[in-house]
């Protein structure tokens, strides 16, 4: 776990691949949520920006004893201490750890684009925008307000969509609340979820569907031995997933 | 005055030094990189206030609960799955999240348009006013009116208020060629006709049963309505313990479905049916069958002899004559301690049930192969019970005015039907579109006037496509009903053009499957974009310019009006309610009656609009003793009520067996076998893959303009070909250039190719890209049937 | 035609010649600059850069040649603050290579970035953790070092020499270099210890990173006594080249002798420190993180890499440098100063481009970057523009003040 105080709020997610079905209505109701720009070939995966990506594992075993599962990688929103591997690398500010939360931000307009949060990154988690975002005339009808399209030459990422933990705590605000309760404020991607493989919720809340989760015996982090502590936590029960995790389990 | 050189630099250097100095170039700077921030081809959307409103998708026939998210109330910035929705729970599939891509398409048509040049032609399709396009319409029907039966409607809807308008207006008007894409429901239907008596699909009680025997349906990528499927996935794995669900998947490709299944038996392609059969032959022998209702409620189990004395075989000793795990095993590929172990587990978890259709369900499917895997539930007691199969339930709708006929009409319908349906030949009825279309061009028993299309695109969605495009050529008009220019579309005479989903009232009943009653309203949340008009409201004004007979048949104002009319029959319904609660599980309360939460009609049309959604839970399974229709008010493993249809044959004619399909081309010319698979992430079905899910395809799926087709590393050797490979796909109708991908869910010697891709149509983000599995394709129809339960084509393969 | 601006007294060739050969120098620098012009228009899709390899052949190139520039600061070093006086014969040249590494680094580096207005985000919101912001800021100032003693060279020009305030400002400079040399020395000390330090503390990257020494993971000193090693081998390769297309002598044999016996110790100093950093993180620091040094090499880039970097153009050049009669051989001394200086390119590709290649997610795949014609232009046209630099000053400026003394002939 990280190594920020207990008690305190670490927003995190926990993904059972068990459940998952590898659909990818996560990752489209990502794209409409975030306002993520597409081109007429989005095949070379190099250059694709997905904030939520889904990878394709398998046991790497003959046939018929192949078995293969769906991987979504969100940014891992890295909670390793003093700073994220992006956070540290980035020369302008313009991505931080929100410690309020745990949340790594991204800010476009403060973006130079030298790709070195990129070169930081494991997970791949970081996306470069090489072209001009453009949407189809009708189609620009469809962006939201919520989320800026960004530019050309920055880089960008999941927010754990952080705009709407802001609408959360105005709601909050407006009912004279000060503590947001439990699935209040969920991203796009876990609502989205038509198996409910995605949990989301406060880390360092004993009594959180995630907290409870992440304590599962069948728990595991990607590259947890990197010491990125990363605060999306992934749940399976068969061994072959698991040791996918980590070069090390 | 004379500048000297040293002035001239002393000039230059202090100019230069006064200028940085100064607030000039910081404040560039800034404006430069301020303007950076702010290109204005970066388009920024409209703000104003946010709306949640509900309604249903109709992306699919799965009828998901969705709400939409409005900013000022006319724009539509995000759809997501409604949690008061029994079906979904508030999830949302890839399709329906990607939905507003539709809906704010590129390939939308924007008014009705008349082609005035060569069909199939883009650039000579004309712009009309819908005044223009009804007329033009209606005075086509008039001409035809003498020989009705010429016109010809396409359906891509199972069911719903709309399809039934549609049959509806070909009834009056007096044709009888109203026809489906195909559908698995079809064998489904027919299957449990012949042995129960009733012509209805099933439903599946998935949610409560404790082991599922799927025979190749892919549960959870898309079969039936794909996120209540996808619910009850979730309820599978969370059930822990003696109440854990067991999930055991029979199919030849090494699906997600597979991989997610406790257990998944690879078998050899096309033999299910053997299988099931090999389960069944274990089941009774070691009599772990269940003895109550097989003694009981079933007939054809033992031998039997008929009226005349006739002696039959019974399923059971047919059975254990023909279906040892021996020879099942050779047939199947799968190792007889396996079936042994699967057919033990299978008939003493109880309850379980078994579940056939191939894919998502796409395809008409074996009667023959359904027989087999009912027959199993009926072994193990899982007909009409909670956990078991039973008959699908429909929402109790208040029935529309009889059709009115007029002489013309009624002759009409007396003529046969162009798919030749209930004829001599095919006496057990259906939609056999693959039979319509090979009698058009043969002009047989008459010509085809007029072909309407509605939510279906069969110039890209049937297998041997160019049947259809053949057809086509022999039909004077074609008209089109449809938001989107596909394939079909673009291939017609006329189009009318329809509202979106999020434009339009309409029902849906829920796909395939579902054990309890369920009525979806879809409701216009936006006002329509373009000049687009409701096909119901098209089909009124049709008929009030036929005047007559027609005309009296659409007694309403529009379509709105009609449906409303059918909603009063739920609401004098003594049970059901409004789902307008979150963590609805109304399979938990099967045969319970629920309080309606509205009081009137009225009240119910304003909370269906409010909520989306009506669901009951009283109409519990049908009590044994009386459910059978069938001529010994039986269960009938021997089908007598194809004996009444007039097929003859020997006694296994009437029994579920398992007969090898006769294949197109030799294996000689054709070594390997081509098979179709679906996946959820690429939409096959009328519509096609947005850019959202386009963008999710992984690189060994879809690469530039190429896709892949699988084919497991060994089989890729004897060839000599290697991952990426571009070759070419040649089977006996055509031929299809794709890549390669090796991989280990392919079973060896046989090769899966993706449906859904390879689209001609629709706009620059989707044309163009990957091969359309259906030129390569061939049909297989059951001789006894006429359905299309094709699996598999023989294929060869070259470098290309 | 431009005789009065060459310096008294030595001889250069025709101006039709020169101005042909500007000609042909002109035309890789006018490729380069409609390559760049392309992706400050169109953007970086332009290049063969994509989500893994956001680093390509530019920040090598950068990188490279940031190193191979370390040749001004540690001649500078050598010269002002140690008291090597006989290096006087090549610091001018030193000073000249120097200052066309930075520049040239920073005018690529203003294409590589995705968005080059907002360059200057970088002094107006630093992070200070980053070490990429230590790296721009030293870089920013050590280039005004290195202008600072580039002046003088270009103010002793005849025609402005003439020029009384020139004159005395430049005499006033070279009175107090040591002071610059000195920061020069410490600037680029830093820098190049932080564009190791860039790839070290990529924790996330277990082919780069590094443990270390408080803030400063080991590539941080791995980087700065690879540049000092690398950097005279790049001057004593240019000095030779120069003197082959001019035929004459400009620097006397024994300075360069003396500066490739420094360059030898130097190379084998780092070659020692170089393996064991290279014995330790394949042993302990990569296994502990999951990874086999066999995980990090994949064709195309395989473990030659590391036979190539280390052996060949490591240890070997090393050997060859401590070795007297080698020094001494124009052919083994260039040889070995080529590969000397290949190496130092061959470390700072791998850790840009290599770094990159290697997948850290076990599921995921091994990819290869291949640059376009977009990148490699002005990756050419850095060069062409030192050429250019270089031509103009030694036609121009007295930067070889034993030239007349060399070649009596003139």
């Amino acid at each position: 776990m990280s190594e920020h105080k207990t008690g305190g709020v670490r927003y995190g997610m926990v993904i059972d691949l068990d459940k998952c079905t590898g659909c990818m209505a996560c990752a489209v109701a990502c794209q409409q949520e975030n306002n993520i720009s597409f081109r007429e070939d989005e095949s070379n995966k190099l250059r694709s920006i997905t904030w939520l990506r889904v990878f394709y594992l398998d046991n790497g075993k003959p046939y018929p004893e192949h078995r293969q599962a769906y991987l979504p990688r969100p940014c891992q929103h890295c909670d390793s201490p003093h700073d994220s591997p992006c956070t540290i690398v980035c020369p302008v500010n313009a991505t931080k750890r929100d410690e309020a939360n745990g949340l790594v931000n991204q800010i476009p307009v403060r973006c130079i684009g030298c790709r070195y949060c990129m070169a930081a990154c494991p997970y791949h988690a970081r996306y470069f925008n090489w072209w001009d975002p453009k949407w189809p005339k009708p189609m620009e009808q469809m962006l939201t307000p919520d989320v800026s399209p960004r530019m050309r030459g920055v880089v960008e990422k999941c927010t754990m969509c952080v705009h709407r933990l802001q609408r959360a705590k105005d709601k909050a605000f407006m009912e004279g609340r000060r503590e947001l309760e439990e699935g209040e404020y969920v991203p796009a991607c876990v609502e989205a979820c038509p198996t409910k493989a995605m949990t989301f919720g406060n880390l360092h809340d004993p009594h959180s569907e995630v907290a409870k989760l992440a304590k599962s015996p069948h728990a595991f982090r990607l590259l947890a031995k990197l010491g990125t502590h990363p605060k999306i936590i992934y749940l399976s029960k068969q061994d072959w997933i698991r040791k996918q995790a980590d070069n090390f389990i | 005055m004379k500048v000297d050189r040293r002035a001239f630099v002393k000039l230059i250097a202090g100019g230069i030094g006064g200028t940085l100095l100064s607030p000039l170039p910081w404040k560039l700077a800034d404006d430069s990189a301020i303007w950076s921030q702010n290109w204005s081809w970066r388009p920024s959307p409209e703000r104003g206030e946010a709306t949640m409103v509900n309604t249903v998708c109709q992306l699919c026939p799965g009828g998901c609960g969705i709400r939409v998210r409005l900013i000022n109330g006319k724009r539509a910035v995000r759809l997501d799955g409604n949690p008061n929705n029994p079906l979904n729970q508030g999830g949302i599939c890839p399709l329906g999240a990607t939905g507003l891509q539709y809906h704010y398409g590129i390939s939308r048509i924007e008014s009705p348009l008349k082609q005035k040049g060569t069909r199939g032609e883009v650039k000579t399709l004309e712009p009309i006013t819908w005044d223009e396009a009804v007329a033009l319409l209606a005075a086509k029907l008039k001409s035809l009116r003498a020989q009705p039966q010429g016109l010809v409607c396409l359906s891509g809807k199972q069911n719903g208020t709309v399809s039934e308008f549609f049959s509806r207006f070909l009834e009056a008007y007096g044709s009888p060629n109203y026809l489906t894409m195909p559908a698995a429901a079809q064998a489904e239907s027919l299957g449990v006709f012949l042995s129960q008596g009733v012509r209805t699909p099933l439903s599946y009680d998935f949610e409560n049963a404790r082991m599922i025997l799927s025979f190749g349906a892919d549960l959870i990528e898309g079969w039936g309505a794909p996120c209540r499927m996808m619910s009850a996935f979730r309820l599978w794995r969370s059930k822990s313990g003696s109440q854990k669900t067991r999930l055991v998947q029979i199919e030849t490709r090494g699906s997600l479905t597979a991989s997610q299944a406790d257990e998944w038996l690879a078998v050899a392609p096309g033999t299910e049916a053997a299988l099931a059969l090999g389960l069944a032959h274990v089941i009774v022998r070691e009599k772990i069958y269940d003895r109550a209702f097989v003694d009981n409620y079933t007939h054809g189990f033992d031998d039997w002899t008929d009226s005349q004395g006739r002696r039959h075989q019974g399923f059971k000793s047919m059975l254990l004559e023909e279906y040892t795990p021996a020879r099942v095993a050779e047939i199947t590929g799968v190792q007889q301690e396996k079936i042994v172990e699967l057919a033990r587990n299978f008939a003493l978890t109880k309850p379980a049930l078994a579940v056939s259709g191939r894919g998502q369900g796409k395809m008409d499917g074996s009667l023959y192969e359904f027989l087999a895997v009912l027959s199993l539930n009926a072994l193990v007691g899982s007909v009409h019970r909670p956990g078991g199969v039973s008959w699908a339930v429909t929402p109790p709708l208040a029935p529309w005015p009889k059709v009115v006929q007029d002489s013309t009409s009624r002759n009409g319908l007396r003529s046969e039907r162009l798919d030749g349906s209930g004829g001599p030949d095919l006496p057990l009825g259906g939609h056999l579109l693959y039979n319509f279309l090979e009698n058009v061009p043969k002009g047989k028993p008459y010509p085809t006037k007029m072909l309407w299309v509605y939510e279906a695109n069969p110039a890209h969605d049937l297998a041997d496509v160019n049947l259809f495009v053949k057809a086509l050529e022999k039909i004077d008009t074609v008209v089109s009903f449809s938001s989107f220019m596909d394939e079909t579309t673009v291939m017609a005479d006329l189009i009318l053009p329809a509202p979106t989903f999020l434009e339009r009232f309409e029902d849906v009943s829920g796909d395939r499957g579902l054990q309890y009653a369920y009525f979806g309203l879809s409701r216009p949340v936006l006002q329509p974009r373009f000049e687009c008009r409701h096909p119901g409201d098209v089909l009124i004004k049709l008929a009030k310019m036929l005047g007559g007979s027609v005309a009296a048949s659409f007694p309403w104002d529009n379509y709105e009006e009609a449906l409303q009319a059918r909603i009063q029959g739920l609401a004098a319904a003594p049970s059901g309610r409004v789902a307008d609660e979150p963590g609805l599980q109304p399979w938990s309360h099967l045969g319970e009656r629920l309080a309606p939460n509205y009081g009137s009609a009225d009240e119910l049309w304003e909370m269906l609009q409010e909520h989306g959604c009506w669901y009951d839970t009283s109409q519990s399974m049908p009590s044994l003793s009386s459910a059978f229709k069938t001529p010994s008010g039986k269960f009938e493993f021997y089908c007598q009520a194809l004996k009444e249809a007039g097929v003859t044959g020997s006694d296994s004619t009437y029994l579920p067996h398992y007969q090898p399909a006769d294949l197109p081309g030799g294996k000689e010319e054709y070594p390997y076998l081509l098979m179709p698979y679906e996946v959820m992430i690429i939409e096959n079905g009328p519509l096609a893959n947005q850019p959202f899910m386009t963008k999710m395809l992984f690189d060994f799926e879809l690469k530039g303009r190429d896709s892949f087709v699988e084919i497991n590393p060994k089989t890729a050797k004897e060839v000599g070909l290697r991952e990426g490979d571009r070759v070419e796909l040649t089977t006996a109708i055509g031929s299809v250039k794709v890549r390669l991908h090796l991989t280990e869910s392919a079973r060896p010697g046989v090769i899966f190719i993706p449906l859904g891709l390879g689209h001609s149509a629709f706009d620059r983000y989707i044309r163009g890209k990957g091969a359309n599995a259906n030129e390569v394709l061939a049909v297989l129809q059951e001789p006894l049937t006429g359905l299309a339960s094709w699996w598999g084509t023989p294929v060869k393969i070259s470098r290309a | 035609m431009d005789s009065a601006l060459i310096p008294e007294g030595v001889r250069r060739c025709s101006f039709k010649k020169f101005a042909l050969w500007v000609l042909v120098i002109l035309a890789f620098l006018g490729w380069g600059l409609l390559a760049g012009f392309l992706v400050l228009w169109k953007g970086l899709n332009q290049t063969g850069l994509n989500d893994y390899f956001g680093f390509g052949l530019w920040i090598t190139a950068d990188l490279g040649i940031i190193a191979l520039g370390a040749g001004a600061f540690f001649t500078g070093f050598l010269t002002y603050v140690i008291g090597k006086k006989e290096l006087k014969d090549i610091i001018n040249l030193a000073v000249v290579i120097g200052f066309i590494c930075y520049t040239g680094a920073q005018l690529v580096l203003l294409l590589d970035i995705g968005q080059p207005l907002r360059g200057w985000f970088t002094f107006w919101h630093p992070n200070v953790h980053s070490m990429l912001t230590e790296v721009v800021f030293c870089i920013t100032c050590y280039t005004i070092v290195l202008v600072i003693e580039y002046l003088p060279l270009i103010l002793e020009n005849r025609v402005l020499d003439r020029v009384p305030e020139f004159h005395y400002f430049s005499h006033n400079l070279h009175e107090i270099m040591v002071v610059f040399a000195a920061t020069g020395t410490f600037l680029s000390f830093f820098h190049q210890g932080s564009l190791g330090g860039l790839y070290g503390v990529l924790f996330g990257r277990p082919f780069a990173f590094r443990e270390g020494f408080f803030i400063w993971p080991w590539t941080f000193f791995l980087f700065v006594a690879s540049a000092i090693a690398s950097g005279p081998a790049l001057t004593i390769l240019v000095c030779y080249l120069l003197q082959e297309i001019t035929r004459k002598k400009l620097v006397r044999r024994e300075v360069l002798s003396e500066l490739a016996r420094i360059t030898g110790y130097l190379l084998a100093f780092y070659m020692v420190v170089k393996i064991a950093d290279t014995w330790y993180w394949a042993s302990q620091l990569a296994p502990s993180e999951g990874f086999n040094l066999s995980d990090f090499y994949m064709s195309p880039y395989g473990k030659w890499l590391l036979v190539a970097e280390l052996g060949v153009c490591g240890v070997l050049p090393a050997l060859m440098l401590l070795c007297p009669w080698c020094r001494e051989d124009d052919v083994w001394l260039l040889t070995a100063c080529v590969l000397d200086c290949t190496g130092i390119l061959l470390n700072r590709f791998v850790f840009t481009v290599q770094t990159l290649a290697v997948p850290v997610l076990p599921f995921d795949q091994w990819q290869v970057y291949i640059p376009t014609w977009q990148e490699w232009a002005p990756t050419v046209a850095l060069v062409a523009y030192g050429a250019l630099l270089i031509s103009l000053s030694y036609r121009y400026l007295p930067m070889f003040p034993r030239e007349k003394e060399l070649n009596p002939s003139d």
